[in-house]
């Protein structure tokens, strides 16, 4: 499982750390740091709660080789960069 | 141009004569919310002016996030209509990329890990706010309890004078309270203080706090005017006083209305993890804000014009059944729980951490004292009008705990 924080998507609501405080964490201005980039499977449960808690959907999980994702990314959500 | 009728052809969603500011509005939003996401999603209005109004919970936040189609700017109007005589306020009146740098001087100060260090003294204050009241029988719980407290803490952030505070708290209430003179004159005499805050601290060595930060920050590669600076501490002050005293109050509302509630999160204080959120999902203080479309656009096959003022009804995408199950009813542990009570995008709320940590402290400090409260009467229960939603007048009747 490999996990990402779309940079330009988290706007620092800090749900996730929350969540899951093992993989997620808070840099200096309070946007998501990713601290266990591939956690192992225990934690599929409550990284996959953090990525449902973010409003802005800017949690991404993967599995492993294949990369195909596994969690809901909203792909008709229209983003514009600002 | 005699013989020529200038009336403008009704435009679809004005039969509904929506009006934000309406008294309806204020105290009962709900069935008007839920009739226009049913009926006219995107519905227009002719009241301040003319604006559409966006209430289901797709579109308010697919507006929210894209500051470019929806700015906050306006060209100087604002996110209030109609406009709000205060402004620009920073940073909530103003877009990326300029918006990003207000928020990057101001979000260190108000970080999870800066708040979290903020809990004795935030603490302090709700603790001492909670043992003034009374011991037994009935006051109103907003006056004496969940609206000074906010403030307190709102005062301590921004370094007002500590021996004024008091007399401060008593200007907001009147500046708030007061359209007339006596609500001007109380502004201005807060507009007073802050400024006299500013010029006490520029004479003093610089410290690492927000006032520090304001003082010493920079945008576009100049420092801030002082016209900046007093619009962000502007902000910063009022931005954070009525929004927490309206999830305060409601979380006593609805803990008053659902005692299960109440002894479920006595039970498990590991709750309010997740009720935090869900008080402000239910209470959405923001009913209602502004942007203005920076191109002609379409939503939902209607068409919006390029400069149209457009509201966004954070209150009613919160109560949008179609992505929260049993929307009108407080469930602790909602999960998900992507509300929009902090807003969402660029302009998520900046004191959002500091919120959650004022709600939880709170509850436990009123719960500390008090085994027990109910609402003494629904019909002295009061909600402001305004942009922001909040319950100003809630009388309780309490029972102390006692201690064996």
């Amino acid at each position: 499982m490999r996990v990402l924080v779309q940079a330009e998507r988290c706007q620092g609501h800090g749900r996730c750390f929350i969540e899951c405080p093992q993989v997620f964490g808070s840099d200096a201005e309070g946007f998501a740091t990713v601290a266990i980039a591939e956690p192992g499977a225990e934690l599929t449960s409550a990284v996959r709660r953090a990525a449902d808690s973010c409003p802005e959907r800017a949690i991404s999980i993967s599995t492993g080789a294949d990369g195909r994702p596994i969690s809901a990314d909203d792909p008709g959500r229209s983003r514009k960069s600002a | 141009m005699s013989g020529i009728s200038t009336e403008r052809a009704a435009l679809p969603g004005d039969e509904y004569r929506f009006d934000h500011h309406s008294a309806k509005m204020t105290s009962t939003p709900w069935s008007v919310w839920a009739r226009l996401r049913n009926e006219c999603p995107v519905a227009h209005s002719e009241a301040h002016g003319g604006h559409y109004v966006l209430t289901t919970y797709e579109d308010v936040t697919a507006a929210a996030t894209d500051a470019v189609t929806f700015s906050s700017d306006g060209d100087g109007l604002g996110v209030a209509i109609p406009p709000q005589e205060t402004r620009p306020l920073y940073p909530i009146d103003a877009d990326p990329p300029i918006q990003r740098e207000y928020r990057s001087i101001l979000n260190p100060f108000l970080s999870p890990a800066r708040v979290a260090a903020m809990e004795p003294w935030v603490r302090k204050l709700a603790r001492a706010g909670v043992q003034k009241l009374p011991a037994d029988g009935t006051f109103d719980v907003a006056a004496l309890f969940t609206l000074p407290f906010p403030r307190m803490v709102a005062f301590t952030l921004l370094d007002l004078p500590i021996d004024e505070l008091e007399t401060i708290s008593h200007q907001v209430d009147i500046a708030s309270s007061e359209r007339g003179p006596a609500g001007q004159a109380a502004g201005a005499a807060i507009y007073a203080k802050l400024a006299e805050t500013i010029g006490r601290r520029r004479s003093q060595d610089h410290r690492d706090d927000l006032v520090g930060a304001l003082l010493t920050g920079t945008a576009e590669g100049r420092p801030l005017t002082e016209q900046e600076i007093m619009s962000m501490m502007l902000l910063l002050l009022f931005g954070g006083l009525e929004t927490t005293s309206a999830t305060l109050a409601a979380m006593l509302l609805w803990l008053s209305d659902h005692p299960e509630d109440l002894a479920r999160m006595l039970a498990d204080p590991s709750l309010m993890k997740t009720a935090a959120d869900e008080f402000v999902r239910w209470a959405s203080p923001v009913a209602h804000i502004a942007r203005t479309a920076t191109d002609d656009i379409e939503i939902r096959d209607c068409p919006i014009s390029k400069g149209s003022r457009v509201l966004l009804s954070y209150g009613s995408a919160n109560r949008d059944t179609t992505v929260f199950e049993r929307a009108d009813e407080v469930i602790l542990d909602r999960f998900p729980n992507r509300h929009i009570g902090f807003g969402m995008g660029p302009h998520r709320c900046v004191g959002s951490h500091l919120a959650k940590l004022q709600i939880r402290v709170a509850f436990e400090e009123f719960t500390g004292r008090y085994a027990d409260f109910e609402v003494a009467d629904y019909n002295a229960v009061r909600w402001s009008p305004g942009e922001t939603r909040y319950i100003r007048s809630l009388p309780l009747t309490v029972g102390e705990k006692v201690s064996r």
